[in-house]
């Protein structure tokens, strides 16, 4: 990635040093790091409490000034105006003012970047039925629940459609139904090739969206890589299957305990993560209209986020891979193996070895190439939005 | 401009939203509408709307610098404090825009404010001179001396030291004479001049029984057709609220009086010399015999255009006739100060709520300075600290005494306290308004110039700059 892309923030050297009344040291928040994020990336800055990332998300905003190092954001400094015309910032809590009503928090933001009222009153709306609170515009804020006021956060990280978007805990009050909009929603933005800096405790929402994590501990980077070259066991195998009949199964064991002792193997039945169930549950109530006073799911896209692409269209394409896989297990388990002749023929090519390759090439044929269009679309898509917001 | 206007209206609508603004109206509105219930005045129709009038705008002037003060310490820190300003700073908005609108916002919510109240004042005081039982007399005593704006003349003051020196070589050489010892060390002398000065200070201040006192105003209006007043306050004794009494007096006034109506020459400059030399001046007493005085108060009296002279000079003198033969004391403060109308009392009012205005924009600047990188509790005490200040180094500055080291010491260092420290009691204008005496634009003018630009607005540079550098993130979430 750093091969073809200019970085976005550039960290060299980077110390924070913090100082008592008397300017004596008193913690190093920050020790000698160096770290680039680059154009189009999703990382995951990650750490425990107190390992410094609160802090470098500070520096990168120039609400704090390095000790010794340099900084650079867009490659200029972080506390420069223009840098921050580019920037869209959700922190870790509400920071919002409580007086203002949900519309006039995004006009008030809107307005900082100099929008006009039209641009701010247009874009306001979006945004609104995009985090799913158009029903509570004229609410103020201080009367949100911590949920809806982490959907405004995030619209008003997004008013000026910034180039990169730094979102502290960007999930953290969120149901799941709201992580898995934000999380399309980070999914999005990095089709449109934004940069999303994340700060997040919750690993497995950091796992599902970025490409890239820097792990941070005592003020130092202790890890840094994309997830694949950091998560992938190398010295071990998975295989899936649909469910079993007993004699497969039993087969199945044998093969492996002929090449492997007892230990060295498991084996049970996948299990859907609770998030998954939890949707499905959630969108079976949804098809059968079961109301809720709470938040409105919105999961549609600003159009000015969007632009060329109608909001739904790039749900769907967002969405479309998983949902798949998702409807397609669930489906595999629904049908029981009804024929014995059947699964030692599933067994067989599950043995065998050219078989088992040729279906799934097959099938990745068809989203390459509309992957590759869509990939297209985008850039066309961006390319006009360029010369809108310019 | 639209950042620095999305700034100016969100401090606005902090405080309205937040109450801050209505309770503070209320208050106005219950002082305003409570105070001229509240007085008694001193008894006659004059002084009742005088002093309702001082009362009310004072209180507006008070209530509004309080909460200059605090509403731009609390407006600028709670957003520091809260990590809300964490939000306005990572938008491409410098930290001056911010500053500048956030002051501006406090401004506006003052100016406000002070237009609600003083439109009230200005409404409750013309209601209550229209509707009450007044007299005609004491309609006319009232626009004459209250509702209106006249300029106000001082008398000409004599050189005092030039004074003390000329007393003290008479002194020397009366000793001299009779061979008695002079101490003619530096020490000596300028100790004996220190007394002396003191001396002519008794002598200006106080007219001895049966003696008399003269004082010249000079620049007048040539020509002029409408009543002079002169305004003075008398004590007796000695210059203290206690043991003032009636007492008597005879005030008098020199009249220019052309001697003979002789043909007057064709060339100007020939009469005008021939004018001056035809004028005689003589002193014509007010009243036919010495009137009662209340001695302590201000009393006012009016006088007939003539008293001015070709040259635009009024001389008064005044008679002592205490029955009880004590001496009365005319303070250099008190005048007695020469009168006459300028403008109407609107415009006049009106003045005087500017330079309340003006006020109000330096606290509320003063606060954002300070607020820009201290604490709330820490600004307040700052500000008022840095007003205490000020009010204290007038005094000490001002002092012509010195009776050993400290007077000294004080005396310096008030005067270099002044060089930076506004006092804000120069802003104190109720009284004028309530006087009757003009607020004259010369007079905002160097409230503007030499408080506003010279002394304020570097302040308020060095706040901006403060706020400007300030590590926002190191603040700890309240």
């Amino acid at each position: 990635m750093s091969d073809n892309k200019k970085p976005i923030i550039s960290a060299v050297g980077l110390s924070k040093v913090f100082r008592d009344f008397w300017s004596r040291p008193k913690a190093k928040a920050v020790n000698d790091i160096d770290f680039e994020v680059y154009e189009g990336e999703v990382v995951g800055l990650l750490g425990p409490n107190g390992s410094g990332k609160s802090t470098t998300v500070k520096m990168i905003l120039g609400l704090l000034y390095p000790t010794a190092g340099t900084l650079s954001v867009f490659g200029q400094s972080p506390r420069a105006v223009e840098t921050k015309r580019q920037v869209g910032y959700l922190p870790e809590e509400s920071y919002l003012y409580k007086y203002l009503t949900a519309i006039e928090t995004l006009d008030f933001f809107g307005a900082l970047f100099n929008l006009s009222a039209e641009e701010r009153s247009s874009r306001s709306n979006q945004l609104l039925e995009m985090v799913g609170l158009s029903h509570a515009r004229r609410r103020r804020v201080g009367e949100f629940s911590k949920g809806m006021a982490r959907r405004i956060g995030l619209a008003q990280a997004m008013i000026n459609d910034p180039s990169l978007l730094i979102l502290d805990e960007p999930t953290s009050g969120l149901d799941p139904l709201g992580c898995k909009e934000v999380k399309d929603l980070i999914l999005m933005l990095k089709k449109r090739g934004k940069t999303v800096l994340i700060t997040s405790h919750l690993l497995s929402d950091v796992e599902d969206i970025c490409d890239r994590v820097i792990i941070l501990y005592g003020g130092k980077i202790r890890a840094t890589g994309t997830l694949h070259e950091l998560l992938t066991v190398t010295d071990a195998n998975r295989i899936t299957t649909p469910a079993l009949a007993p004699a497969v199964t039993d087969k199945l064991i044998s093969i492996l305990r002929e090449n492997l002792s007892g230990d060295e193997f498991t084996f049970d039945h996948p299990r859907k993560s609770l998030e998954q169930f939890f949707l499905e549950v959630i969108n079976q109530a949804k098809s059968e209209s079961i109301e809720t006073a709470g938040v409105v799911g919105g999961g549609k896209i600003a159009e000015y986020l969007t632009e060329n692409q109608t909001p739904e269209s790039i749900l769907n394409d967002l969405t479309r891979n998983t949902d798949e896989a998702a409807a397609a297990k669930p489906a595999a388990a629904r049908e029981p193996v009804e024929n014995i002749d059947e699964e030692n023929k599933a067994i067989e090519r599950l043995t065998a070895e050219a078989p088992t390759v040729e279906k799934p090439a097959e099938t990745q044929e068809k989203p390459a190439e509309t992957a590759a269009k869509a990939e297209e679309d985008l850039s066309k898509a961006n390319e006009k939005l360029k010369d809108l917001l310019s | 401009m639209t950042a620095f206007w999305a700034i100016v209206k969100l401090t606005f609508k902090n405080a309205v939203r937040s109450h801050i603004f209505q309770l503070l109206l209320i208050l106005l509105l219950l002082c305003v509408i409570m105070i001229p219930y509240t007085i008694s005045g001193d008894g006659t129709a004059r002084g009742y709307i005088q002093i309702s009038l001082l009362y009310s705008l004072s209180a507006v002037a008070f209530v509004l610098s309080l909460s200059s003060i605090w509403l731009g310490c609390f407006l600028m820190t709670r957003d520091v404090e809260s990590y809300q300003l964490h939000m306005v700073i990572s938008k491409p908005i410098s930290r001056l825009t911010i500053w500048l609108g956030k002051w501006l916002g406090i401004i506006l919510i003052n100016l406000i404010l002070l237009l609600i109240a003083s439109s009230t004042v200005y409404s409750i005081v013309l209601w209550r001179f229209y509707n009450q039982p007044f007299s005609d007399i004491e309609k006319s005593q009232i626009e004459n001396e209250v509702m209106v704006g006249r300029r106000v003349f001082y008398p000409e003051t004599p050189d005092i030291d030039e004074w003390a020196r000329k007393l003290l070589q008479a002194k020397i050489m009366e000793a001299t004479k009779g061979g008695a010892q002079v101490d003619t060390s530096p020490v000596g002398q300028e100790k004996m001049l220190k007394d002396l000065k003191r001396e002519v200070l008794g002598r200006l201040a106080e007219v001895p029984p049966g003696g008399d006192r003269v004082w010249a105003y000079k620049s007048l209006p040539v020509g002029f057709d409408r009543p002079l007043y002169f305004r003075y306050r008398a004590y007796v004794s000695k210059v203290s609220s206690e043991s003032q009494r009636l007492t008597r007096g005879w005030w008098g006034v020199r009249i220019a009086e052309p001697e003979t109506e002789e043909k007057k020459p064709d060339s100007v400059f020939e009469r005008e010399k021939l004018d001056q030399k035809k004028y005689k001046y003589s002193f014509f007493a007010m009243t036919p015999y010495p009137e009662q005085i209340m001695s302590g108060t201000f009393l006012e009296k009016d006088l007939p255009p003539k008293v001015i002279d070709p040259n635009g000079e009024v001389v008064i003198r005044f008679e002592n006739h205490d029955p009880m033969g004590a001496a009365l004391c005319f303070q250099k403060a008190d005048g007695p100060k020469l009168l006459i109308k300028y403008t109407g009392f609107t415009q006049n009012y009106f003045r005087a709520v500017l330079v309340i205005f003006m006020q109000l924009v330096i606290l509320a600047g003063l606060a954002c300075a300070a607020a820009s990188v201290l604490s709330m509790p820490t600004a307040v005490f700052v500000v008022i600290s840095y007003l205490m200040f000020g009010s204290c180094a007038t005094f000490m500055a001002g002092s012509s005494f010195f009776g050993g080291a400290a007077d000294y010491v004080g005396y310096y260092v008030g005067k270099v306290i002044l060089v930076a420290v506004i006092p804000m009691q120069e802003f104190e204008v109720t009284h004028l308004v309530s006087n009757g005496e003009l607020i004259e634009w010369v007079f905002i003018g160097k409230l503007f110039l030499t408080y506003f630009v010279l002394r304020a607005l570097p302040l308020f540079l060095i706040g901006m700059w403060l706020y400007w550098r300030r590590e926002m993130g190191l603040v700890i979430r309240k």
